[in-house]
Protein backbone atom coordinates (compact mmCIF):
# COMPACT_ATOMS: atom_id res chain seq x y z
CA UNK A 1 0.00 0.00 0.00
CA UNK A 2 2.84 2.36 0.88
CA UNK A 3 4.50 1.72 -2.45
CA UNK A 4 1.23 2.51 -4.26
CA UNK A 5 0.84 5.76 -2.31
CA UNK A 6 4.37 6.82 -3.24
CA UNK A 7 3.66 5.95 -6.87
CA UNK A 8 0.46 8.01 -6.86
CA UNK A 9 2.36 10.97 -5.42
CA UNK A 10 5.08 10.63 -8.02
CA UNK A 11 2.64 10.20 -10.88
CA UNK A 12 0.00 12.72 -9.92
CA UNK A 13 1.18 15.40 -7.63
CA UNK A 14 4.76 16.00 -8.64
CA UNK A 15 3.93 16.80 -12.28
CA UNK A 16 0.92 18.86 -11.21
CA UNK A 17 3.11 20.94 -8.92
CA UNK A 18 5.55 21.49 -11.72
CA UNK A 19 2.68 22.54 -14.02
CA UNK A 20 1.46 25.06 -11.50
CA UNK A 21 4.83 26.81 -11.63
CA UNK A 22 4.67 27.20 -15.42
CA UNK A 23 2.68 30.37 -15.98
CA UNK A 24 4.14 31.23 -19.35
CA UNK A 25 2.16 32.05 -22.46
CA UNK A 26 0.84 29.03 -24.24
CA UNK A 27 0.39 27.77 -27.78
CA UNK A 28 -2.54 25.50 -28.54
CA UNK A 29 -2.60 23.12 -31.46
CA UNK A 30 -5.24 20.83 -32.88
CA UNK A 31 -4.38 17.80 -34.98
CA UNK A 32 -6.52 15.32 -36.83
CA UNK A 33 -5.05 12.15 -38.18
CA UNK A 34 -5.76 8.92 -39.90
CA UNK A 35 -3.76 5.85 -40.61
CA UNK A 36 -3.18 2.17 -40.07
CA UNK A 37 -3.70 0.25 -36.83
CA UNK A 38 -2.71 -3.26 -35.81
CA UNK A 39 -4.12 -4.37 -32.46
CA UNK A 40 -3.78 -7.67 -30.64
CA UNK A 41 -5.11 -8.53 -27.22
CA UNK A 42 -4.92 -12.17 -26.23
CA UNK A 43 -7.79 -11.80 -23.74
CA UNK A 44 -10.00 -11.40 -26.82
CA UNK A 45 -8.16 -13.23 -29.58
CA UNK A 46 -4.73 -14.76 -30.12
CA UNK A 47 -4.45 -12.90 -33.42
CA UNK A 48 -3.93 -9.34 -34.58
CA UNK A 49 -6.80 -7.28 -35.89
CA UNK A 50 -6.00 -4.65 -38.49
CA UNK A 51 -7.80 -1.59 -39.68
CA UNK A 52 -8.09 2.18 -39.79
CA UNK A 53 -7.25 4.54 -36.98
CA UNK A 54 -8.75 8.01 -36.66
CA UNK A 55 -7.41 10.33 -34.02
CA UNK A 56 -7.77 13.80 -32.64
CA UNK A 57 -4.98 15.47 -30.69
CA UNK A 58 -5.33 18.67 -28.70
CA UNK A 59 -2.13 20.09 -27.37
CA UNK A 60 -1.24 23.11 -25.30
CA UNK A 61 2.42 24.02 -25.08
CA UNK A 62 3.81 26.26 -22.35
CA UNK A 63 7.45 27.14 -22.05
CA UNK A 64 8.33 24.05 -20.03
CA UNK A 65 5.09 22.12 -19.97
CA UNK A 66 2.99 20.43 -22.58
CA UNK A 67 -0.57 19.12 -22.09
CA UNK A 68 -1.76 16.64 -24.65
CA UNK A 69 -5.14 14.95 -25.03
CA UNK A 70 -5.48 12.23 -27.65
CA UNK A 71 -8.71 10.52 -28.65
CA UNK A 72 -8.65 7.62 -31.06
CA UNK A 73 -11.10 5.20 -32.63
CA UNK A 74 -10.15 2.13 -34.65
CA UNK A 75 -12.54 -0.25 -36.39
CA UNK A 76 -10.51 -3.42 -36.90
CA UNK A 77 -10.96 -6.70 -38.71
CA UNK A 78 -9.50 -10.16 -38.07
CA UNK A 79 -7.33 -11.82 -40.68
CA UNK A 80 -10.21 -13.94 -41.97
CA UNK A 81 -12.28 -10.77 -42.41
CA UNK A 82 -15.35 -12.12 -40.60
CA UNK A 83 -15.21 -10.39 -37.20
CA UNK A 84 -14.83 -6.77 -36.15
CA UNK A 85 -13.15 -5.35 -33.12
CA UNK A 86 -13.37 -1.73 -32.02
CA UNK A 87 -10.54 -0.02 -30.19
CA UNK A 88 -11.18 3.37 -28.64
CA UNK A 89 -9.41 5.35 -25.99
CA UNK A 90 -8.60 8.70 -24.46
CA UNK A 91 -5.11 9.61 -23.32
CA UNK A 92 -4.11 12.64 -21.35
CA UNK A 93 -0.52 13.55 -20.72
CA UNK A 94 1.36 16.35 -19.03
CA UNK A 95 5.02 16.58 -20.00
CA UNK A 96 7.67 18.72 -18.32
CA UNK A 97 10.39 19.55 -20.77
CA UNK A 98 13.65 20.98 -19.49
CA UNK A 99 16.28 22.37 -21.85
CA UNK A 100 18.93 19.75 -22.55
CA UNK A 101 20.73 21.17 -25.54
CA UNK A 102 20.49 24.35 -27.59
CA UNK A 103 22.80 25.00 -30.50
CA UNK A 104 21.56 27.67 -32.88
CA UNK A 105 18.46 26.40 -34.59
CA UNK A 106 18.59 23.05 -32.88
CA UNK A 107 16.87 22.60 -29.54
CA UNK A 108 16.35 19.51 -27.37
CA UNK A 109 14.17 19.37 -24.29
CA UNK A 110 13.44 16.36 -22.14
CA UNK A 111 11.74 15.43 -18.92
CA UNK A 112 9.07 13.35 -17.24
CA UNK A 113 5.54 12.97 -18.55
CA UNK A 114 2.53 11.97 -16.54
CA UNK A 115 0.31 9.92 -18.77
CA UNK A 116 -3.19 8.59 -18.14
CA UNK A 117 -5.08 6.31 -20.48
CA UNK A 118 -8.63 5.06 -20.46
CA UNK A 119 -9.87 2.85 -23.25
CA UNK A 120 -11.56 -0.31 -24.37
CA UNK A 121 -11.26 -2.93 -27.07
CA UNK A 122 -14.58 -4.54 -27.93
CA UNK A 123 -14.89 -7.76 -29.90
CA UNK A 124 -18.34 -8.12 -31.44
CA UNK A 125 -18.34 -11.95 -31.37
CA UNK A 126 -17.03 -12.91 -27.94
CA UNK A 127 -19.46 -13.93 -25.21
CA UNK A 128 -18.11 -13.78 -21.65
CA UNK A 129 -14.90 -12.03 -22.73
CA UNK A 130 -16.38 -9.40 -25.08
CA UNK A 131 -14.11 -6.52 -24.19
CA UNK A 132 -10.84 -5.60 -22.66
CA UNK A 133 -10.81 -2.47 -20.51
CA UNK A 134 -7.64 -0.43 -20.60
CA UNK A 135 -6.70 1.81 -17.73
CA UNK A 136 -3.22 2.99 -16.90
CA UNK A 137 -1.37 5.70 -15.10
CA UNK A 138 2.21 5.98 -16.23
CA UNK A 139 5.26 8.11 -15.78
CA UNK A 140 6.94 8.39 -19.16
CA UNK A 141 10.31 9.64 -20.27
CA UNK A 142 9.58 12.38 -22.80
CA UNK A 143 11.79 14.28 -25.22
CA UNK A 144 11.14 17.03 -27.73
CA UNK A 145 13.61 18.12 -30.41
CA UNK A 146 13.06 21.07 -32.74
CA UNK A 147 15.03 22.39 -35.67
CA UNK A 148 14.29 25.78 -37.25
CA UNK A 149 15.26 26.29 -40.85
CA UNK A 150 14.51 28.44 -43.85
CA UNK A 151 13.66 27.23 -47.34
CA UNK A 152 13.49 30.03 -49.86
CA UNK A 153 11.67 32.82 -48.13
CA UNK A 154 9.68 30.53 -45.88
CA UNK A 155 10.38 29.67 -42.23
CA UNK A 156 9.89 26.09 -41.14
CA UNK A 157 10.30 24.11 -38.00
CA UNK A 158 10.85 20.39 -37.77
CA UNK A 159 9.70 18.85 -34.51
CA UNK A 160 10.28 15.34 -33.23
CA UNK A 161 8.84 14.07 -29.98
CA UNK A 162 9.37 10.74 -28.27
CA UNK A 163 7.60 9.38 -25.18
CA UNK A 164 8.65 6.12 -23.59
CA UNK A 165 6.46 4.68 -20.80
CA UNK A 166 8.68 4.10 -17.79
CA UNK A 167 6.82 3.10 -14.66
CA UNK A 168 3.24 3.14 -13.50
CA UNK A 169 0.11 1.23 -12.67
CA UNK A 170 -2.17 -0.52 -15.10
CA UNK A 171 -5.35 -2.54 -14.94
CA UNK A 172 -5.47 -6.03 -16.40
CA UNK A 173 -7.66 -9.07 -15.84
CA UNK A 174 -5.86 -12.30 -14.98
CA UNK A 175 -5.10 -14.79 -17.82
CA UNK A 176 -8.45 -16.61 -17.69
CA UNK A 177 -10.36 -14.39 -15.28
CA UNK A 178 -13.90 -13.35 -16.13
CA UNK A 179 -15.41 -9.93 -15.54
CA UNK A 180 -18.18 -11.76 -13.66
CA UNK A 181 -15.63 -12.83 -11.03
CA UNK A 182 -14.14 -9.36 -10.81
CA UNK A 183 -17.12 -7.06 -10.90
CA UNK A 184 -20.04 -9.23 -9.70
CA UNK A 185 -18.32 -11.42 -7.12
CA UNK A 186 -15.51 -8.96 -6.32
CA UNK A 187 -12.80 -11.61 -6.71
CA UNK A 188 -9.74 -9.60 -7.68
CA UNK A 189 -6.54 -11.32 -8.71
CA UNK A 190 -3.52 -9.06 -9.23
CA UNK A 191 -5.61 -6.79 -11.42
CA UNK A 192 -3.56 -3.73 -10.56
CA UNK A 193 -0.24 -4.34 -12.27
CA UNK A 194 3.05 -2.55 -11.72
CA UNK A 195 4.13 -1.48 -15.20
CA UNK A 196 7.77 -1.09 -16.16
CA UNK A 197 9.82 -1.15 -19.40
CA UNK A 198 10.10 -4.95 -19.36
CA UNK A 199 6.34 -5.61 -19.31
CA UNK A 200 5.38 -2.38 -21.13
CA UNK A 201 8.02 -1.99 -23.87
CA UNK A 202 6.42 0.87 -25.76
CA UNK A 203 6.96 4.22 -27.37
CA UNK A 204 5.06 7.02 -29.01
CA UNK A 205 6.76 9.26 -31.50
CA UNK A 206 5.82 12.10 -33.75
CA UNK A 207 7.53 14.03 -36.51
CA UNK A 208 5.88 17.28 -37.53
CA UNK A 209 6.84 19.98 -39.95
CA UNK A 210 5.53 23.40 -39.13
CA UNK A 211 4.62 25.75 -42.00
CA UNK A 212 4.54 29.26 -40.67
CA UNK A 213 1.90 31.42 -42.31
CA UNK A 214 2.02 35.17 -42.85
CA UNK A 215 -0.82 35.96 -40.45
CA UNK A 216 0.97 34.45 -37.39
CA UNK A 217 -0.82 31.20 -38.05
CA UNK A 218 0.73 27.79 -38.55
CA UNK A 219 -0.09 24.63 -40.42
CA UNK A 220 1.32 21.30 -39.31
CA UNK A 221 1.83 18.14 -41.25
CA UNK A 222 3.45 15.04 -39.90
CA UNK A 223 3.60 11.44 -38.80
CA UNK A 224 2.36 10.02 -35.51
CA UNK A 225 3.34 6.52 -34.50
CA UNK A 226 2.53 4.42 -31.51
CA UNK A 227 4.10 1.11 -30.62
CA UNK A 228 2.36 0.16 -27.43
CA UNK A 229 2.85 -3.28 -25.93
CA UNK A 230 2.10 -4.96 -22.63
CA UNK A 231 2.56 -8.36 -21.07
CA UNK A 232 0.45 -8.42 -17.91
CA UNK A 233 -0.85 -11.50 -16.07
CA UNK A 234 0.05 -13.79 -18.97
CA UNK A 235 -1.98 -11.70 -21.41
CA UNK A 236 -0.27 -10.02 -24.32
CA UNK A 237 -1.38 -6.83 -25.96
CA UNK A 238 -0.03 -4.69 -28.72
CA UNK A 239 -1.35 -1.63 -30.46
CA UNK A 240 0.74 -0.44 -33.39
CA UNK A 241 -0.43 2.58 -35.31
CA UNK A 242 1.04 4.77 -37.99
CA UNK A 243 -0.91 7.90 -38.86
CA UNK A 244 -0.56 10.97 -41.00
CA UNK A 245 -1.57 13.99 -38.98
CA UNK A 246 -2.50 17.53 -39.97
CA UNK A 247 -2.95 20.38 -37.58
CA UNK A 248 -3.56 24.05 -37.04
CA UNK A 249 -2.59 26.56 -34.44
CA UNK A 250 -5.58 27.57 -32.36
CA UNK B 1 27.58 17.06 -29.34
CA UNK B 2 28.55 14.02 -31.43
CA UNK B 3 28.69 11.85 -28.34
CA UNK B 4 25.25 13.11 -27.33
CA UNK B 5 23.77 12.18 -30.69
CA UNK B 6 25.36 8.76 -30.60
CA UNK B 7 23.92 8.16 -27.15
CA UNK B 8 20.49 9.33 -28.35
CA UNK B 9 20.60 7.00 -31.35
CA UNK B 10 21.63 4.07 -29.15
CA UNK B 11 18.76 4.77 -26.76
CA UNK B 12 16.20 5.00 -29.56
CA UNK B 13 17.65 1.86 -31.17
CA UNK B 14 17.45 -0.03 -27.89
CA UNK B 15 13.85 1.06 -27.42
CA UNK B 16 12.92 -0.11 -30.93
CA UNK B 17 14.53 -3.50 -30.24
CA UNK B 18 12.66 -3.72 -26.97
CA UNK B 19 9.30 -2.93 -28.54
CA UNK B 20 9.55 -5.52 -31.31
CA UNK B 21 8.59 -8.52 -29.21
CA UNK B 22 4.86 -8.83 -28.46
CA UNK B 23 3.34 -10.87 -31.25
CA UNK B 24 1.14 -13.88 -32.01
CA UNK B 25 1.93 -17.06 -30.08
CA UNK B 26 -0.31 -19.45 -32.00
CA UNK B 27 0.11 -20.83 -35.54
CA UNK B 28 -1.08 -18.23 -38.05
CA UNK B 29 -1.17 -20.31 -41.23
CA UNK B 30 -4.69 -20.69 -42.61
CA UNK B 31 -4.07 -24.28 -43.71
CA UNK B 32 -5.63 -27.52 -42.42
CA UNK B 33 -2.57 -28.16 -40.24
CA UNK B 34 -2.26 -24.53 -39.14
CA UNK B 35 -5.90 -24.39 -38.07
CA UNK B 36 -5.92 -27.75 -36.30
CA UNK B 37 -2.66 -26.94 -34.49
CA UNK B 38 -3.98 -23.53 -33.48
CA UNK B 39 -7.20 -25.08 -32.18
CA UNK B 40 -5.33 -27.75 -30.25
CA UNK B 41 -2.86 -25.25 -28.75
CA UNK B 42 -5.57 -22.74 -27.88
CA UNK B 43 -7.47 -25.41 -25.98
CA UNK B 44 -4.27 -26.80 -24.47
CA UNK B 45 -3.39 -23.42 -22.98
CA UNK B 46 -6.81 -22.16 -21.99
CA UNK B 47 -9.29 -25.00 -21.38
CA UNK B 48 -9.83 -25.50 -17.65
CA UNK B 49 -10.94 -29.14 -17.23
CA UNK B 50 -8.09 -31.22 -18.69
CA UNK B 51 -7.16 -33.02 -15.48
CA UNK B 52 -10.80 -33.67 -14.61
CA UNK B 53 -11.56 -34.95 -18.12
CA UNK B 54 -8.48 -37.17 -18.01
CA UNK B 55 -9.64 -38.68 -14.73
CA UNK B 56 -13.28 -39.10 -15.80
CA UNK B 57 -13.00 -39.83 -19.51
CA UNK B 58 -9.34 -40.77 -19.99
CA UNK B 59 -8.75 -37.89 -22.40
CA UNK B 60 -5.02 -37.48 -23.11
CA UNK B 61 -4.87 -34.19 -24.98
CA UNK B 62 -1.40 -34.85 -26.45
CA UNK B 63 -2.54 -38.21 -27.79
CA UNK B 64 -5.65 -36.53 -29.22
CA UNK B 65 -3.44 -34.10 -31.13
CA UNK B 66 -1.35 -36.90 -32.67
CA UNK B 67 -4.46 -38.91 -33.59
CA UNK B 68 -6.32 -36.06 -35.28
CA UNK B 69 -3.28 -34.70 -37.09
CA UNK B 70 -3.16 -38.01 -38.97
CA UNK B 71 -6.63 -37.28 -40.32
CA UNK B 72 -5.46 -34.12 -42.11
CA UNK B 73 -4.54 -33.85 -45.73
CA UNK B 74 -3.45 -30.70 -47.58
CA UNK B 75 -6.24 -31.11 -50.14
CA UNK B 76 -9.11 -31.63 -47.73
CA UNK B 77 -12.15 -29.38 -48.08
CA UNK B 78 -13.30 -26.82 -45.55
CA UNK B 79 -16.18 -29.06 -44.53
CA UNK B 80 -13.83 -31.99 -43.99
CA UNK B 81 -11.49 -29.84 -41.89
CA UNK B 82 -14.45 -28.60 -39.85
CA UNK B 83 -15.51 -32.20 -39.24
CA UNK B 84 -12.03 -33.23 -38.05
CA UNK B 85 -11.69 -30.17 -35.78
CA UNK B 86 -15.16 -30.75 -34.29
CA UNK B 87 -14.43 -34.41 -33.65
CA UNK B 88 -11.21 -33.42 -31.88
CA UNK B 89 -12.86 -31.01 -29.44
CA UNK B 90 -15.85 -33.35 -28.99
CA UNK B 91 -13.46 -35.70 -27.18
CA UNK B 92 -13.81 -33.37 -24.19
CA UNK B 93 -17.58 -34.02 -23.95
CA UNK B 94 -18.25 -30.45 -22.91
CA UNK B 95 -21.36 -28.62 -24.04
CA UNK B 96 -19.49 -25.34 -23.64
CA UNK B 97 -16.88 -26.34 -26.19
CA UNK B 98 -17.95 -25.26 -29.66
CA UNK B 99 -16.43 -24.49 -33.00
CA UNK B 100 -18.43 -21.83 -34.80
CA UNK B 101 -18.42 -21.38 -38.56
CA UNK B 102 -20.90 -19.52 -40.70
CA UNK B 103 -22.27 -22.85 -41.97
CA UNK B 104 -22.34 -24.95 -38.79
CA UNK B 105 -21.82 -25.09 -35.04
CA UNK B 106 -19.49 -27.84 -33.87
CA UNK B 107 -20.71 -29.30 -30.58
CA UNK B 108 -21.05 -32.30 -28.35
CA UNK B 109 -24.52 -32.31 -26.82
CA UNK B 110 -24.49 -36.01 -25.97
CA UNK B 111 -25.06 -35.06 -22.32
CA UNK B 112 -28.74 -34.62 -23.16
CA UNK B 113 -29.19 -35.96 -26.69
CA UNK B 114 -28.38 -39.51 -25.55
CA UNK B 115 -30.56 -39.26 -22.44
CA UNK B 116 -34.32 -39.31 -21.83
CA UNK B 117 -35.79 -35.84 -22.13
CA UNK B 118 -38.32 -36.23 -19.30
CA UNK B 119 -40.23 -33.28 -20.64
CA UNK B 120 -43.11 -32.88 -23.04
CA UNK B 121 -43.77 -29.26 -23.81
CA UNK B 122 -47.44 -29.73 -24.72
CA UNK B 123 -48.12 -31.58 -21.47
CA UNK B 124 -46.23 -29.07 -19.30
CA UNK B 125 -48.09 -26.23 -21.03
CA UNK B 126 -51.42 -27.84 -20.13
CA UNK B 127 -50.56 -27.24 -16.46
CA UNK B 128 -50.13 -23.53 -17.18
CA UNK B 129 -53.51 -23.38 -18.92
CA UNK B 130 -54.51 -20.12 -20.60
CA UNK B 131 -54.66 -17.74 -17.65
CA UNK B 132 -51.06 -17.99 -16.55
CA UNK B 133 -48.96 -14.93 -15.75
CA UNK B 134 -45.81 -13.86 -17.56
CA UNK B 135 -43.11 -11.88 -15.80
CA UNK B 136 -39.99 -11.61 -17.95
CA UNK B 137 -38.74 -15.17 -18.45
CA UNK B 138 -41.08 -16.59 -15.81
CA UNK B 139 -44.49 -18.11 -16.57
CA UNK B 140 -46.54 -18.90 -13.49
CA UNK B 141 -49.88 -20.15 -12.26
CA UNK B 142 -51.57 -21.71 -9.23
CA UNK B 143 -52.38 -25.42 -9.61
CA UNK B 144 -55.66 -26.95 -8.36
CA UNK B 145 -54.17 -28.12 -5.07
CA UNK B 146 -52.94 -24.60 -4.24
CA UNK B 147 -49.37 -25.29 -5.31
CA UNK B 148 -47.61 -22.47 -7.16
CA UNK B 149 -46.00 -23.40 -10.45
CA UNK B 150 -43.24 -21.35 -12.10
CA UNK B 151 -41.83 -22.29 -15.46
CA UNK B 152 -38.38 -20.82 -16.16
CA UNK B 153 -37.13 -22.01 -19.55
CA UNK B 154 -34.10 -19.73 -19.82
CA UNK B 155 -31.81 -17.38 -17.93
CA UNK B 156 -30.90 -15.46 -21.09
CA UNK B 157 -33.14 -12.45 -20.43
CA UNK B 158 -34.19 -12.07 -16.84
CA UNK B 159 -35.89 -12.57 -14.55
CA UNK B 160 -35.02 -9.41 -12.64
CA UNK B 161 -35.52 -8.86 -8.92
CA UNK B 162 -38.77 -6.95 -9.48
CA UNK B 163 -40.24 -9.73 -11.60
CA UNK B 164 -39.39 -12.40 -9.04
CA UNK B 165 -40.64 -10.38 -6.06
CA UNK B 166 -43.97 -9.71 -7.76
CA UNK B 167 -44.46 -13.33 -8.81
CA UNK B 168 -43.63 -14.64 -5.34
CA UNK B 169 -45.98 -12.11 -3.75
CA UNK B 170 -48.80 -13.27 -6.03
CA UNK B 171 -48.07 -16.93 -5.24
CA UNK B 172 -47.59 -16.25 -1.51
CA UNK B 173 -50.92 -17.89 -0.45
CA UNK B 174 -49.82 -21.19 -2.06
CA UNK B 175 -48.78 -24.11 0.15
CA UNK B 176 -45.66 -24.85 -1.84
CA UNK B 177 -43.88 -23.92 -5.01
CA UNK B 178 -42.65 -25.83 -8.05
CA UNK B 179 -39.90 -24.25 -10.13
CA UNK B 180 -39.72 -26.13 -13.40
CA UNK B 181 -36.42 -25.46 -15.19
CA UNK B 182 -36.45 -28.45 -17.54
CA UNK B 183 -34.92 -27.54 -20.88
CA UNK B 184 -33.26 -24.43 -19.42
CA UNK B 185 -29.95 -24.30 -21.30
CA UNK B 186 -28.58 -21.41 -19.24
CA UNK B 187 -27.90 -17.74 -19.89
CA UNK B 188 -26.69 -15.18 -17.42
CA UNK B 189 -25.32 -16.28 -14.06
CA UNK B 190 -26.59 -12.99 -12.63
CA UNK B 191 -30.17 -13.94 -13.53
CA UNK B 192 -29.77 -17.41 -12.02
CA UNK B 193 -28.33 -15.85 -8.87
CA UNK B 194 -31.20 -13.32 -8.75
CA UNK B 195 -33.80 -16.07 -8.77
CA UNK B 196 -32.04 -18.24 -6.17
CA UNK B 197 -31.52 -15.26 -3.84
CA UNK B 198 -35.29 -15.08 -3.21
CA UNK B 199 -35.25 -18.46 -1.45
CA UNK B 200 -32.84 -17.77 1.39
CA UNK B 201 -33.01 -15.54 4.45
CA UNK B 202 -29.31 -15.69 5.15
CA UNK B 203 -26.00 -15.59 3.36
CA UNK B 204 -25.20 -19.17 2.31
CA UNK B 205 -22.01 -20.73 0.97
CA UNK B 206 -23.01 -22.26 -2.36
CA UNK B 207 -19.69 -23.11 -4.01
CA UNK B 208 -16.29 -21.97 -5.12
CA UNK B 209 -15.00 -20.39 -8.30
CA UNK B 210 -11.53 -20.13 -9.80
CA UNK B 211 -9.86 -19.38 -13.11
CA UNK B 212 -6.76 -20.16 -15.11
CA UNK B 213 -3.71 -18.02 -14.41
CA UNK B 214 -1.42 -19.42 -17.08
CA UNK B 215 -0.98 -21.87 -19.92
CA UNK B 216 -0.26 -24.98 -17.84
CA UNK B 217 -3.12 -27.44 -17.29
CA UNK B 218 -2.84 -26.83 -13.54
CA UNK B 219 -2.24 -23.08 -13.52
CA UNK B 220 -5.21 -21.99 -11.43
CA UNK B 221 -5.99 -19.17 -9.07
CA UNK B 222 -6.99 -19.99 -5.51
CA UNK B 223 -10.60 -21.08 -5.02
CA UNK B 224 -12.77 -18.17 -3.95
CA UNK B 225 -15.93 -18.89 -1.97
CA UNK B 226 -19.20 -18.03 -3.67
CA UNK B 227 -22.06 -16.94 -1.43
CA UNK B 228 -25.77 -16.57 -2.11
CA UNK B 229 -27.03 -13.37 -0.49
CA UNK B 230 -30.71 -13.00 0.43
CA UNK B 231 -32.68 -10.81 -1.97
CA UNK B 232 -33.99 -7.46 -0.80
CA UNK B 233 -37.44 -8.13 -2.25
CA UNK B 234 -39.97 -10.86 -1.46
CA UNK B 235 -38.41 -14.03 -0.09
CA UNK B 236 -40.18 -17.39 -0.28
CA UNK B 237 -40.45 -19.23 3.06
CA UNK B 238 -42.36 -22.38 2.16
CA UNK B 239 -41.19 -25.67 0.60
CA UNK B 240 -39.90 -25.59 -2.94
CA UNK B 241 -39.36 -28.35 -5.49
CA UNK B 242 -37.03 -27.64 -8.41
CA UNK B 243 -37.74 -29.93 -11.38
CA UNK B 244 -34.68 -30.72 -13.50
CA UNK B 245 -33.72 -32.78 -16.52
CA UNK B 246 -30.58 -33.40 -18.55
CA UNK B 247 -31.10 -30.22 -20.54
CA UNK B 248 -30.49 -28.02 -17.48
CA UNK B 249 -27.11 -26.67 -18.41
CA UNK B 250 -24.64 -23.89 -17.59
CA UNK B 251 -26.40 -21.09 -15.63
CA UNK B 252 -29.33 -23.46 -14.97
CA UNK B 253 -26.83 -25.97 -13.54
CA UNK B 254 -25.47 -23.16 -11.38
CA UNK B 255 -28.99 -22.27 -10.23
CA UNK B 256 -29.49 -25.90 -9.17
CA UNK B 257 -26.11 -25.81 -7.40
CA UNK B 258 -27.28 -22.83 -5.35
CA UNK B 259 -30.79 -24.15 -4.65
CA UNK B 260 -29.29 -27.47 -3.53
CA UNK B 261 -27.69 -25.63 -0.59
CA UNK B 262 -31.02 -24.34 0.75
CA UNK B 263 -32.95 -26.26 3.45
CA UNK B 264 -36.50 -25.87 2.05
CA UNK B 265 -35.57 -26.99 -1.44
CA UNK B 266 -35.88 -30.46 -2.98
CA UNK B 267 -34.45 -31.31 -6.38
CA UNK B 268 -36.67 -33.65 -8.34
CA UNK B 269 -36.39 -35.24 -11.77
CA UNK B 270 -33.24 -36.21 -13.63
CA UNK B 271 -29.59 -35.27 -13.19
CA UNK B 272 -28.76 -31.87 -14.67
CA UNK B 273 -26.69 -31.57 -17.83
CA UNK B 274 -23.75 -29.87 -16.11
CA UNK B 275 -21.60 -27.25 -17.83
CA UNK B 276 -19.87 -25.69 -14.85
CA UNK B 277 -17.14 -23.94 -16.83
CA UNK B 278 -17.84 -20.36 -17.82
CA UNK B 279 -17.11 -20.19 -21.55
CA UNK B 280 -14.77 -17.72 -23.24
CA UNK B 281 -14.46 -17.22 -26.98
CA UNK B 282 -11.34 -17.05 -29.12
CA UNK B 283 -10.59 -17.95 -32.75
CA UNK B 284 -8.33 -19.82 -35.15
CA UNK B 285 -6.69 -18.49 -38.35
CA UNK B 286 -9.59 -19.31 -40.70
CA UNK B 287 -11.90 -17.15 -38.56
CA UNK B 288 -13.92 -19.92 -36.90
CA UNK B 289 -14.81 -19.06 -33.34
CA UNK B 290 -13.68 -21.36 -30.56
CA UNK B 291 -15.71 -21.47 -27.36
CA UNK B 292 -14.21 -23.24 -24.37
CA UNK B 293 -14.67 -23.51 -20.60
CA UNK B 294 -12.33 -21.05 -18.92
CA UNK B 295 -13.57 -20.48 -15.36
CA UNK B 296 -14.33 -23.38 -13.03
CA UNK B 297 -17.28 -23.44 -10.68
CA UNK B 298 -17.52 -26.23 -8.09
CA UNK B 299 -20.07 -27.00 -5.40
CA UNK B 300 -19.85 -26.14 -1.69
CA UNK B 301 -17.90 -29.37 -1.06
CA UNK B 302 -15.42 -28.37 -3.81
CA UNK B 303 -16.67 -31.19 -6.04
CA UNK B 304 -16.97 -30.77 -9.80
CA UNK B 305 -20.46 -30.35 -11.22
CA UNK B 306 -19.26 -30.29 -14.83
CA UNK B 307 -21.19 -33.48 -15.57
CA UNK B 308 -24.31 -32.46 -13.65
CA UNK B 309 -26.00 -32.53 -10.25
CA UNK B 310 -27.99 -35.54 -9.08
CA UNK B 311 -31.55 -34.81 -7.87
CA UNK B 312 -32.71 -35.58 -4.32
CA UNK B 313 -35.67 -37.50 -5.75
CA UNK B 314 -35.05 -39.27 -9.03
CA UNK B 315 -38.21 -39.33 -11.15
CA UNK B 316 -38.58 -40.17 -14.84
CA UNK B 317 -41.50 -39.57 -17.13
CA UNK B 318 -43.94 -42.49 -17.05
CA UNK B 319 -45.25 -43.35 -20.52
CA UNK B 320 -48.66 -44.25 -19.07
CA UNK B 321 -48.83 -40.71 -17.68
CA UNK B 322 -47.80 -39.31 -21.05
CA UNK B 323 -50.72 -41.14 -22.68
CA UNK B 324 -53.03 -39.54 -20.13
CA UNK B 325 -51.44 -36.11 -20.72
CA UNK B 326 -50.00 -36.08 -17.22
CA UNK B 327 -46.52 -34.88 -16.37
CA UNK B 328 -45.08 -37.46 -13.97
CA UNK B 329 -42.48 -35.05 -12.59
CA UNK B 330 -44.96 -32.26 -11.86
CA UNK B 331 -47.36 -34.76 -10.28
CA UNK B 332 -44.60 -36.17 -8.07
CA UNK B 333 -43.57 -32.65 -7.08
CA UNK B 334 -47.18 -31.82 -6.13
CA UNK B 335 -47.43 -35.00 -4.08
CA UNK B 336 -44.17 -34.20 -2.31
CA UNK B 337 -45.25 -30.65 -1.48
CA UNK B 338 -48.70 -31.76 -0.29
CA UNK B 339 -47.09 -34.42 1.92
CA UNK B 340 -44.73 -31.80 3.36
CA UNK B 341 -47.73 -29.54 4.06
CA UNK B 342 -49.59 -32.32 5.86
CA UNK B 343 -46.41 -33.18 7.78
CA UNK B 344 -45.91 -36.68 6.32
Amino acid sequence: MKVRCILYILLFWLPMCLTAQDKQESTARLFVGGGFANVMDTYLSPYSYKGFRAQLIIERQYEHTMHRTTIHVSPLENMAGNVYEYDFGVAYGVAHHFPMLKTGAFNIKAGPMEHMYLGCIYNERNGNNPAQAKLSLMLDASALATYDFRLGRKDFQLEYSLDIPFIGLAYSPQFGQSYYEEFVLGNYDHNCVFAHPFNTPSLRQRLVIDFKLKNQGCLYLGYDGELFQTKYNGLRHHSYSHSIIMGIKL
Amino acid sequence: MKKFFHTLIYIIGAVFMLVACVDEELPTADTPQGNLDALWQLMDERYCFFDYKKAELGVDWNEVHVRYRKKLSPKMTTLQLFEVCCAMIAELKDGHVNLGASFNLGRNWSYWEDEPENYYDSIARSYLGHEYGIASSLKYTVLDDNIGYIRCASFENGPGDGNISNVLSILAPCNGLIIDIRGNGGGSLINADNLASHFTNEKVLVGYIYHKTGKGHNDFSEMKAEYLEPAKGTRWQKPVVVITNRQCFSAANDFVKMMHCLPNVTLLGDKTGGGSGMPFTQEIPCGWSVRYSAVVSVDKDKQHIEFGIEPDVKVSMDMNDVKRKRDTLIEEARTLLNQTKSGK
